[in-house]
């Protein structure tokens, strides 16, 4: 059924008569709808066939929570982590249960075979969890360069409210490094993670040789995970670190143009990086920072 | 016009696809990339640059934009944004938008490009399938059948 029509704007009412938007070549349309958020770049799949599958031509792919629930974060949940009423709360819900099935089902019926970005907030659980890491295997067939990823198994109190909440650490989602090998992931350059395990990593060849920018926000990591990012990412200009907790911070890396340590409350922090230019620290004595000339 | 500016600007010879000539400054005409290239292999020497894709009235919105765009620096971002939103508004009503942007394309205009792709995103968006039908006259070829199926992949969408 379509839906009912609203308000005719003037361009509509004088506009042309023939229609000369759907004459552009598909590389043009792609790049209009590459303008659009997600949700309403496959809402034009059903404008006629010419538009069916233009969105298999996207290769910048994002889905957030109000690409995935069609509101606005504040409509079901705020900062302080209360619900404004009843409704935010029922939405809040149904969104937790198939937001990743929603994901999921684009993918089902994507047809491109080659992205350059792809980014997911969103909430997984136990059972879904299998699925994105298939989701991110298919990225990587795809040659997938940029990656951006949260994905909350339990309760999103708002972009700040991590921190302050409890959270177990089996219920984290880990992060399938391993899917990342030399002639599979090694197309990665930019990778973002948030909310999620990054360990063991020791044994992580080198998928990840071509990172240039890592950023890890409330990344459960530890030493080894360092040692082997630091070892296997020779190419790494940029390392944000955030609310990650670690007890010791070794930065060595010959190629790091770019340090930024919020709030991991290590109590010692080495840094041995030739090429510094940038370094920012926050929430660290600055006394526990030992800088290696 | 004369052939060289205050500053012995060389002056660049542009012929749209209708026969119509525009004289611009060389960093006017490089704005576009491909103008720019054949610059450089030497093709300006000799006459005036054929642009056979290009109108002249699709062209003169063109040069409209690299004329701004050549002479302001990247501090004037802000005022440069607003001078954008307003030329292509004003453009609208002389072109069709679809031609500007096949032009941006042609001519290997980046910045115009984009501009014209987020405005015509921007007519897309908030509005139900329908109205984007309405609003491009785009004639809706699916049975009843096929339109359900294509609605049912990506079901959430449409909620």
């Amino acid at each position: 059924m379509e839906e009912a029509l609203h308000e005719l704007e003037p361009a509509e009412v004088t506009g042309q008569k023939e229609d000369v938007i759907s004459e552009l070549p598909d590389d043009m349309l792609a790049c209009i709808l590459s303008k659009l958020n997600t949700r309403d770049a496959i809402r034009t799949s059903t404008l006629s066939k010419r538009w069916r599958h233009l969105c298999s031509l996207l290769r910048q792919l994002t889905f957030d929570h109000s690409t995935i629930s069609g509101t606005n974060p504040p409509n079901w949940g705020n900062d302080s982590g209360y619900y404004k009423d009843f409704e935010g709360y029922l939405a809040f819900q149904e969104l937790r249960l198939e937001s990743f099935a929603r994901v999921d089902q684009f993918f089902l019926s994507f047809k491109g075979t080659k992205i350059d970005s792809l980014s997911v907030t969103c909430f997984i659980d136990e059972e879904t969890a299998s699925r994105a890491n298939q989701l991110i295997s298919s990225a990587i067939a795809m040659g997938v360069e940029e990656l951006k990823l949260d994905l909350t198994n339990w309760w999103y109190l708002g972009p700040n409210a991590v921190r302050r909440c409890f959270i177990l650490e089996e219920d984290v989602y880990t992060f399938p490094h391993w899917l990342f090998t030399q002639s599979t992931g090694s197309s990665l350059k930019h990778l973002s993670l948030r909310n999620c395990i990054l360990r063991p990593l020791a044994e992580v060849g080198e998928g990840f040789s071509k990172l240039k920018t890592l950023r890890l926000e409330v990344v459960y990591l530890d030493q080894v995970s360092m040692e082997a990012i630091f070892s296997k990412c020779l190419l790494l200009e940029e390392l944000h670190l955030s609310n990650c907790k670690l007890s010791f911070l070794k930065v060595d890396s010959a190629s790091l143009r770019k340090l930024m340590i919020h709030w991991c409350r290590a109590t010692k922090v080495q840094i041995s990086a030739l090429n510094l230019i940038d370094f920012e620290c926050l929430g660290q004595p600055s006394s526990n920072i030992a800088l290696a000339t | 016009m004369s052939i060289t500016t205050e500053n012995n600007e060389k002056m660049i010879t542009l012929m749209s696809s209708d026969g119509e000539e525009f004289v611009v400054e060389e960093a006017v005409a490089a704005q576009s990339q491909t103008i720019k290239h054949l610059i450089e292999d030497g093709c300006s020497t000799e006459g005036s640059i054929p642009l056979p894709n290009v109108t002249g009235r699709v062209l003169s919105e063109v040069i409209q934009y690299c004329k701004k765009h050549s002479s302001s620096d990247d501090k004037e971002e802000k005022e440069l944004e607003a001078w954008d939103a307003e030329f292509v508004k004003a453009a609208d009503d002389h072109v069709a938008l679809t031609d500007l942007m096949m032009a941006a394309n042609f001519l290997d205009i980046k910045g115009l490009l984009d501009l014209v792709a987020q405005t015509l995103a921007n007519m897309i968006t908030g509005k139900s399938p329908e109205e984007v039908r309405r609003m491009w006259n785009i004639k809706n070829d699916f049975t009843p059948e096929e339109a359900e199926k294509v609605r049912k992949e990506n079901q959430w969408a449409f909620e």
